[in-house]
C-alpha cells in the first residue's frame, strides 16, 4: 500500500509512533491495520518507511512506526487511497508464509 | 462466475431467479456491450444484490455497470422500508458523488481567446489533486454544522446565492442528516478538505454547448447552443470515505446478529428499521451534505475566476446553477412496485435519479419539462444533460447512469500513455487541461473509460432518459 501512496524510502525515521489495532478477524485486523497506517498519512501526514513488530496475537497487532512528516515540496505522493477494502479478501498460508491480494480503492 | 442472460429487447437483458436470489436482475446495456460487461464480475454481483432481504423489482443494471465493491458500479435496488436492509455498498464510498451544472449568458465567442487564463484561474482558485486541502479549514464545531446544513451553510458563509439552493437536488440539503453521528476521524478527515476536487475521476470543465436534442426542455433549463457552461464532479472527499468505512464495520456485525446470509461480506447491512439502519441512514445523509456544501463552495471560487478574468459582473456573466445531483445515494422514496404505491430505500451507486415532469420533487421551474439528469463524460470527452422519464420511474425507481465507467485498470492507462503527452493531445484537439499529476492524467485517459456517448444513447433508447443538450469540453482542471 505505502508503494501505491508513495516512496516510502524517502522518509526518515524522525519521528516514531506506537500503532496498536484490534480487530475480530486476520482479515480484518489486515484491513484495520493498513487503515491507520492510512490515517497516519493522510490525516496526521506522516509518512511511515519501517515498522518494528512489538506484539501480535489474535486478533491484535502492537507496533512501532518510523518515518516523517510529509513536506510536499520534498516527498513525491503517487495516489491518493481513499479506503482499504474487503473485496474477496482471503490470507493464505503456504508453506511458512502468508499471502493475500487485497483491494485499494483510489 | 459466468452468467447466462435472457434477452427482453435490444436493451434490456434479465438475469433469471436462481439460487437465493430474491427478485431478477435487470441490466441495460446494448448487445455490443456485454462482452465487456461479462469480462468483469459485475454481473455476478447483480444477482448478488438480488438475494438482498426486502429487495423488490429487480436488481438493476445501468449501461456503465462495472465491478465494484458489493454493488456494482451502475447498481440501483429498492428495498421496503419495513422489511427490507439498507447496504452501504449500495451508495458507495464517495456519498453523495455527483455534479453541478452552471450555465452562463456567454457563447463560446466571448471566451474565444481567453481560456487559457479562465483555466489557469480555476486551477489556481480551485485545490486539486491527491490529498488536496482547501482554503477553508474549520473546526469539529462548523464541521457538525455542515453535516447538518450542506450547500445552505456554504450560502450562509456568503459562498454563493440561495437562488443556486432552488436548483439543486433535495435544495442542497438532506433534511434526515444527524451531525453528531459522523466520527471523529471523518471530521478530521474532512475539515480541511472543503472546497477540493479531489483525484480520480474527479474534475472541474469548461464547456460549450455542443449540440441540443429537445429544443423544449433545453430551454426550460436555460440552456441555448454556443452557451458556455461549467461542470463540477466531485464528492464528500475523505469524509465520506470515512463515513462509509466506520459503517461498514457497524453492518457487518450487525449483518451477524440479524443472522443476515450474505454472498459477499461487502453487501453487509442491516434492516432499514434497525438502530444500525436508522444510523447509517443519518450518518450518510451528513455525508452527503458535505458533498454538497463541497459542490457549492467550489461553484463560488468558479464564479469569481469567470469574473475577475473576463472583468464581468455578476449580472453580465450570469453563472447560475442548472442543477445539482449526485450519484451514490440512499433515498426514501415511494414508487408503484406491481400496481402498489410503496415506501422504499432506492440505493443508487454510479446512477443518477431521472424522475420525470409532475414529480412534486422537481424544481418547480423544470416540472414541465421534467428533472435535469448530468451525465459526466471524461475528460477529452463530451458530457451529456438528459431528463427524467415516466418510463423511468416505471422500470428502474426513477434512475438512468451516470457517466462513463472505467474499462481499463490504472495501471494499463499509464503504461500505454503518458501524462505530459496525453495534455499535448488533448490541447491539440483545443482542450486545455491542468492538472496537479501528469501520472494521475494519464491514469484518466480517456481510453481507459468506456464510451459516454454508447452509455447515454443505450439510456435514451430504452426509455430511462431522454437527451437533451450535449457539451463539449474546451478547458479541464484534474486532480
Amino acid at each position: 500500500m505505502l508503494h501505491l501512496l508513495t516512496e516510502p524510502a524517502q522518509f526518515h525515521s524522525k519521528k516514531k509512533k506506537y500503532l496498536y489495532v484490534r480487530s475480530e478477524s486476520w482479515e480484518s485486523l489486515l484491513v484495520d491495520w493498513l487503515t491507520e497506517i492510512l490515517y497516519y498519512f493522510t490525516v496526521k501526514k506522516i509518512g511511515f518507511s519501517r515498522f518494528k513488530i512489538k506484539k501480535i496475537a489474535p486478533f491484535a497487532l502492537a507496533a512501532f512506526g518510523y518515518g516523517e512528516t510529509i513536506r510536499p515540496e520534498q516527498h513525491s505522493v503517487f495516489h491518493e487511497v481513499k479506503a482499504v477494502t474487503y473485496h474477496d479478501l482471503k490470507i493464505k498460508k503456504r508453506k511458512g508464509s502468508y499471502s493475500t491480494r487485497i483491494i485499494f480503492d483510489l | 462466475m459466468s452468467i447466462a442472460l435472457k434477452k427482453l429487447d435490444d436493451y434490456r437483458w434479465q438475469i433469471p431467479q436462481f439460487g437465493e436470489m430474491r427478485v431478477p436482475g435487470l441490466i441495460f446495456a446494448s448487445e455490443a456491450m456485454l462482452p465487456k460487461i461479462n469480462e468483469d464480475k459485475a454481473t455476478s454481483q447483480v444477482a448478488n444484490v438480488a438475494t438482498l432481504p426486502g429487495i423488490v423489482g429487480a436488481a438493476l443494471a445501468m449501461p456503465d455497470i462495472h465491478w465494484g465493491y458489493g454493488f456494482p458500479i451502475g447498481g440501483v435496488a429498492a428495498t421496503t422500508v419495513e422489511e427490507g436492509v439498507v447496504s452501504p455498498g449500495g451508495i458507495g464510498y464517495d456519498i453523495s458523488c455527483g455534479v453541478r451544472l452552471l450555465r452562463t449568458h456567454l457563447q463560446k465567442d466571448a471566451v474565444a481567446n481567453k481560456v487559457a487564463a479562465i483555466v489557469d484561474s480555476l486551477f489556481s482558485q480551485v485545490p486539486s489533486g491527491v490529498g488536496s486541502t482547501g482554503r477553508i479549514n474549520l473546526t469539529a464545531k462548523e464541521m457538525k454544522k455542515v453535516f447538518e446544513k450542506g450547500a445552505q451553510w456554504a450560502v450562509e458563509k456568503g459562498l454563493g446565492e440561495k437562488a443556486d439552493l432552488e436548483s439543486c437536488e433535495d435544495r442542497g440539503r438532506i433534511e434526515t442528516s444527524d451531525p453528531d453521528l459522523p466520527s471523529v476521524r471523518a471530521i478530521e478527515r474532512g475539515k480541511d478538505q472543503l472546497g477540493t476536487l479531489g483525484s480520480g475521476n474527479h474534475f472541474l470543465e469548461v464547456q460549450i454547448v455542443d449540440e441540443i436534442y429537445d429544443a423544449g426542455v433545453a430551454a426550460a433549463f436555460g440552456l441555448f447552443k454556443n452557451q458556455v457552461t461549467v461542470m463540477i464532479h466531485t464528492g464528500s472527499r475523505g469524509c465520506g470515505y470515512q463515513i462509509c468505512d466506520d459503517f461498514l464495520k457497524v453492518m457487518r456485525t450487525a449483518s451477524q446478529n440479524y443472522r443476515i446470509q450474505l454472498p459477499d461480506p461487502q453487501l453487509a447491512c442491516a434492516p432499514i428499521s434497525s438502530k444500525e439502519g436508522k444510523d447509517y441512514f443519518a450518518a450518510m445523509g451528513a455525508g452527503a451534505n458535505y458533498a454538497r456544501a463541497n459542490r457549492q463552495t467550489i461553484t463560488h471560487w468558479v464564479r469569481e475566476s469567470f469574473m475577475k478574468t473576463l472583468s464581468l459582473s455578476p449580472k453580465d456573466l450570469g453563472m447560475e446553477v442548472v442543477y445539482d445531483v449526485c450519484h451514490n445515494i440512499g433515498k426514501i422514496e415511494e414508487h408503484e412496485v406491481n400496481g402498489r404505491k410503496m415506501k422504499l430505500c432506492v440505493h443508487r451507486k454510479g446512477a443518477t435519479r431521472a424522475f420525470p415532469a409532475g414529480h412534486p420533487e422537481v424544481p418547480e421551474r423544470y416540472r414541465s419539462a421534467g428533472q435535469p439528469v448530468l451525465i459526466p463524460g471524461t475528460m477529452g470527452t463530451f458530457s451529456y444533460v438528459a431528463v427524467g422519464t415516466e418510463l423511468a420511474m416505471k422500470e428502474t425507481f426513477g434512475t438512468t447512469c451516470h457517466g462513463a465507467g472505467r474499462a481499463m485498470s490504472r495501471t494499463k492507462a499509464m503504461k500505454q500513455v503518458n501524462g505530459r503527452q496525453l495534455q499535448k493531445d488533448l490541447e491539440a484537439k483545443e482542450i486545455l487541461v491542468r492538472t496537479a499529476s501528469y501520472r494521475g492524467l494519464a491514469e484518466e485517459a480517456p481510453f481507459a473509460y468506456k464510451d459516454v456517448n454508447e452509455v447515454v444513447e443505450v439510456c435514451h433508447r430504452a426509455g430511462i432518459s431522454r437527451k437533451v443538450a450535449r457539451l463539449k469540453p474546451i478547458g479541464v482542471v484534474k486532480g
